[in-house]
């Protein structure tokens, strides 16, 4: 039984050293990831990609684009090379940048669109999280017959955030403490037990 | 006759007092706290386009598992280094072993009991915390990939268990822990150096002999080097899977070839 206590304790005892070590994570703010932030031109009927990265639940993308004209913007869930083999396997010597072969790929495999955004005037401004590990490439398409500018920001997100890990903090704290009272009380009891004077042990 | 039962009772007293000895209070508790600490601080999930053969949930459960490994198994080597080191190199300086060896164990039990609580209790440790900080963090990455994160594990904890291989001999045949201690630490940093020139060779000349060399001994390089992860330009060398393998498994022979020489020592030649 003894035994039993002093297993308990030293389970407890770690379970609160696990929780204090995950409180002081907690207090670390979330991290901002990479970031790239850009002003590009984008000529008339042409398709560009920006960013190629593997995103996965607990990494996002936080995408910002402002710009004078129409324009798109595609989260594809593929790898940009393959966008590239593609449309050189299917339309050797085209000139890749044409946005008709960017729809011809797009209708081609449809599944490989995991957000595509229109601009209003206010711009477009969006978290994107994939619901599982994928590879993605941003991809910015000037449908107009006119050139423009835009200002882009692309920068990873982590949505697991502190809070998650306070809560496992807390839990691992509770079953730390409860697991080390049994040694507590035993300890207690024996002190009161010297302490006693000798007639009422 | 003795029974199993009572054979085994003399094994276990060993066994708890070599754990008493490596884990006093609060010896755990304050690498429970660095291994948790350095466990959720460092994970990474980010990870470049996918160029590398294998899937890309297994590249990113990869990168997420060998982002966890970075200072929490320096801790785990540190606290290996230290059981082996002191736990059986003052024992033996101190004449516990000969006290042990009056018990009806054979040698080799002895050496085993030591060694499972210098070795198993703590990898078994260090293990626990990693993976419930990979599935609390990443649960959809590591569970579809859990080969992959054990596949990660193992290569990177070969070279470690060399070391400790290396220092158990040397603490046998010095019977001196302190020396076999600061040998082991030595060694892990120079190991470290030796790994960054090999790899300068590598990108200069583009040869790969030099990086097939130390995964040998250390793996994780090879198997780095499949998901290319290794910054070096495309091409210079990518193992197969099997190849990862079997320098996994070249690694591992090497390892349990050093632990039997260390078993032969105690058994036959250690002269108390």
């Amino acid at each position: 039984m003894t035994r039993l206590v002093a297993v308990s304790f030293r389970i407890g005892t770690i379970l609160i050293s696990i929780s204090l070590a995950l409180f002081l994570v907690s207090l670390i703010p979330a991290s901002q990831g990479t970031q790239s932030s850009n002003t590009i031109s984008s000529p008339p009927h042409s398709w560009q990609s920006y960013y190629s990265i593997v995103l996965s639940p607990q990494l996002g993308l936080h995408v910002s684009a402002k710009g004078s004209g129409a324009f798109k913007v595609y989260v594809l869930e593929v790898a940009v090379n393959e966008i590239y083999d593609w449309i050189f396997q299917h339309y050797p010597g085209f000139d890749y940048s044409n946005i008709t072969l960017l729809d011809e790929f797009l209708n081609a495999r449809p599944t490989m669109i995991a957000r595509q955004d229109q601009n209003q005037n206010l711009g477009i401004e969006y978290d994107f999280i994939p619901a599982s590990v994928t590879n993605a490439t941003l991809v910015i398409a000037n449908p107009s017959i006119d050139s423009l500018t835009l200002n882009l920001e692309v920068r990873t997100i982590r949505p697991f955030g502190p809070s998650s890990i306070t809560l496992l903090s807390e839990v691992t704290f509770v079953i730390g403490v409860l697991l080390t009272l049994p040694w507590l009380r035993n300890r207690l009891g024996s002190r009161r037990h010297k302490k006693a004077p000798p007639g009422k042990q | 006759m003795m029974s199993k039962r009572e054979k085994g009772r003399p094994f276990l007293e060993i066994f708890a007092s070599a754990l008493n000895e490596d884990y006093r209070f609060p010896l755990l508790e304050i690498f429970a706290f660095l291994y948790a600490l350095a466990t959720f601080a460092f994970a990474s999930f980010a990870s470049s386009a996918i160029q590398s053969g294998a899937g890309q949930g297994d590249t990113v459960a990869y990168t997420l598992t060998s982002s966890l490994l970075g200072f929490p198994l320096f801790i785990f080597v540190i606290l290996i280094f230290k059981n082996i080191a002191y736990g059986i190199g003052n024992d033996i300086e101190k004449g516990i072993v000969q006290t042990y060896l009056s018990y009806p164990l054979k040698r080799r039990s002895i050496l085993t009991a030591k060694l499972l609580s210098a070795l198993g209790v703590g990898l078994l440790f260090f293990l626990s915390i990693q993976l419930m900080g990979l599935f609390s963090l990443a649960p959809d990455v590591v569970g579809p990939h859990i080969g992959t994160v054990l596949l990660t594990y193992v290569a990177s904890m070969s070279y470690p268990f060399l070391l400790a291989g290396i220092i158990l001999l040397l603490a046998l045949i010095l019977r001196r822990g302190g020396l076999a201690l600061v040998v082991g630490i030595v060694l892990y940093f120079a190991a470290s150096i030796v790994q960054s020139i090999l790899m300068f060779l590598a990108y200069a000349t583009n040869s790969p002999i030099g990086l097939q060399i130390l995964s040998v001994i250390s793996p994780s390089t090879a198997l780095a080097r499949y998901y290319q992860l290794v910054g070096l330009p495309t091409g210079t060398w990518q193992p197969s899977f099997t190849e990862v393998l079997l320098y996994i498994g070249g690694s591992y022979v090497i390892v349990a070839f050093v632990f039997a020489l260390a078993y032969l020592y105690f058994s036959r030649r250690l002269n108390l």
